[in-house]
């Protein structure tokens, strides 16, 4: 492998290929536009820094992990911050299953004027029912059908077992299909 | 997977693309901006293995040579740091090389699979 001044170009090229369903993942998990933002930021520049000269096969899942523990840290430093102040979550608990934000967000469907045509609502319905998964399971979809990531490097990039993935994955999977089904 | 949820797939594909796209020009501007921030500093983060000018090493080896010394002459029985300040020599980033050790092992096996 060469230098880093080698694999400039391909670095720019995976990070630009992926910055944009980083950014959108990282809004989903934190309900957040800006500190999503800067939670790409800072996983964008961990992954050239620590792991630009790796070979560019190992940067997916690599930079997924990267963000995933970005995206963790973040959760507990707001939840430390709310038990410091006592603040009371909304719908209660810690980060996990049940703490999802997304609902907060503004989200395509509302952007979108009410005479869109049935493709592009169906669109925003995918969106809608993505942000409606559990974390977890999000996540495995999103690795597997959004990332093209194999078991193996969704479960490295999750930090589980190969099994948690493909049970992950078939919920959301189950899920989505309930949801959209009547979508063309 | 049978062909309604490969068409699903197909489905979500789609509109999570156009999700992605739909991101506001502000935002895709400072993602661009750090995505080359992050390329130059790959490109200048990170010195190759086994390139370290002569004249840094030697200033380096005698300055901490003489530290040593220094120590060694002032406080040649200083404690131990405590568990507290142990954790605070520990950096952050060696913490991350532990709870990462996994994946490492991951890309270990990748590897000899791939060879």
């Amino acid at each position: 492998m060469g230098g880093n001044l080698e694999t400039q170009p391909e670095l720019e090229r995976f990070l630009a290929g992926v910055e944009r369903r980083a950014y959108r993942m990282a809004e989903w998990a934190t309900g957040d536009p800006d500190e999503a933002l800067d939670l790409v930021q800072e996983a964008m520049l961990q992954l050239a820094r620590r792991y630009g000269r790796r070979p560019e096969a190992e940067w997916p899942p690599l930079f997924h992990r990267i963000l995933e523990n970005r995206i963790r840290d973040w959760q507990r430093r707001r939840s430390a911050r709310r038990r410091w102040f006592g603040w009371r979550q909304r719908g209660g608990g810690e980060a996990g299953e049940a703490e999802e934000p997304l609902e907060r967000l503004p989200g395509p469907a509302r952007e979108e004027p009410d005479a869109a045509a049935e493709r592009e609502d169906c669109g925003a319905r995918v969106v809608a029912a993505v942000g409606q998964l559990p974390p977890r399971q999000r996540q495995a979809f999103l690795l597997r059908a959004w990332e093209g990531l194999d078991t193996a490097a969704t479960a490295a990039a999750m930090a589980c077992s190969e099994g948690s993935v493909k049970t992950h994955f078939s919920r959301a999977l189950a899920a989505l299909r309930a949801r959209l089904e009547d979508c063309p | 997977m049978n062909g309604k949820d490969e068409h699903l797939l197909e489905l979500a594909r789609r509109g999570l693309d156009g999700h992605a796209e739909a991101i506001d020009p502000m935002r895709a501007a400072r993602l661009a901006a750090a995505r080359r921030r992050a390329v130059e500093a790959a490109a200048g983060g990170i010195r190759r293995p086994g390139v370290v000018p002569t004249g840094w090493l030697a200033v380096g080896l005698a300055t901490a040579g003489a530290v040593a010394l220094a120590v060694w002459l002032v406080r040649p029985a200083a404690p131990l740091p405590g568990n507290g300040d142990l954790e605070i020599l520990i950096s952050g980033e060696d913490l991350e090389m532990v709870e990462e050790l996994d994946f490492y092992l991951w890309l270990e096996e990748a590897d000899r699979d791939a060879g």
